[in-house]
């Protein structure tokens, strides 16, 4: 029967791992001249060792790289913790080109501000926190017909007599008719 | 970090100051009265709360029928209301 051409021929039991060692140059050096003894007169083992020496550096080939490659996986990693560092401080970032002009600009810009306001409002500011309509509701405030309707409220409780003093509930009453 | 916030906060307060008194006033519209018309809203607006719900209803029925009124009728009724106020003022005197 013939074996697997990858399949390594069987050695003494006793010196299997004897001989494995000894392709890798381990062991002591009495170690050594015992296994080249017995590989003198050993046949088997010596196909073995043969076989070991054939085989074995195929198995542990070591997987080479080309230089191009380490050199774009450098520049790659490189790019992905900058982009990693520049996410972090994203934020802060946006500021940092501001950061040089921002605080005479918004001095200047409150200067600006106040002083035309102080202009315009002829510097009648009043700085209470107190509404100004006490308790009438902003939603009167900013509405001209509501606030026109309070303004006018005390005529309008009077105004049928009022018409009628002037006489124009009549006018009014037959225009409608 | 945090004194930057709030310096930028504080600017951004200062310089929304003059916007947010104008809204606190109720736009012009408010700026616009004279003392005694602003009194006499806040008045009458104390009294409108007290007043029963047909009173509301019939008083903004005039109000109205009213502003449905011609600008010169509307004027001559005003004028007349002032007249009337003053007289009843002297009479009290």
């Amino acid at each position: 029967m013939k074996l697997p051409e990858n399949t390594l021929p069987t050695a003494c039991t006793d010196f299997e791992e004897d001989l494995v060692l000894h392709y890798y140059g381990d062991g002591s050096e009495a170690e050594r001249n015992r296994v080249e003894a017995h590989l003198e007169k050993c046949a088997p083992c010596r196909a073995f060792l043969e076989d070991l020496r054939r085989l074995l550096p195929q198995m542990a080939k070591p997987n080479e790289l080309p230089q191009s490659f380490w050199d774009n996986y450098y520049r790659e990693t490189l790019a992905k913790l900058a982009a990693a560092e520049e996410r972090k401080f994203r934020w802060r970032n946006l500021f940092v080109p501001m950061r040089a002009w921002m605080l005479p600009a918004f001095g200047t810009a409150a200067v600006a501000v106040l002083a035309v306001a102080l202009v315009f409002t002829k510097g009648h500011w009043h700085f209470s926190l107190k509404q100004p309509g006490e308790s009438i509701p902003q939603e009167i405030l900013v509405d001209t017909n509501q606030l026109e309707f309070f303004k006018s409220m005390d005529m309008l409780e009077a105004l049928s007599k009022l018409e009628t003093l002037d006489g124009t509930k009549l006018e009014t009453v037959n225009s409608r008719g | 970090m945090i004194k930057r916030r709030i310096a930028l906060l504080s600017l951004c307060s200062v310089l929304l100051w003059p916007v947010a008194g104008w809204a606190r006033d109720g736009g012009d519209n408010w700026g616009r009265l004279s003392p005694q018309e602003r009194e006499n809203v806040r008045r009458n607006y104390q009294r409108w709360q007290n007043l029963p719900p047909q009173d509301k209803e019939h008083l903004r029925e005039e109000w109205d029928r009213f502003k449905s009124l011609p600008p010169d009728q509307r004027d001559n009724l005003r004028r007349r209301y002032d007249e009337l106020r003053k007289q009843r003022r002297g009479d009290r005197r």
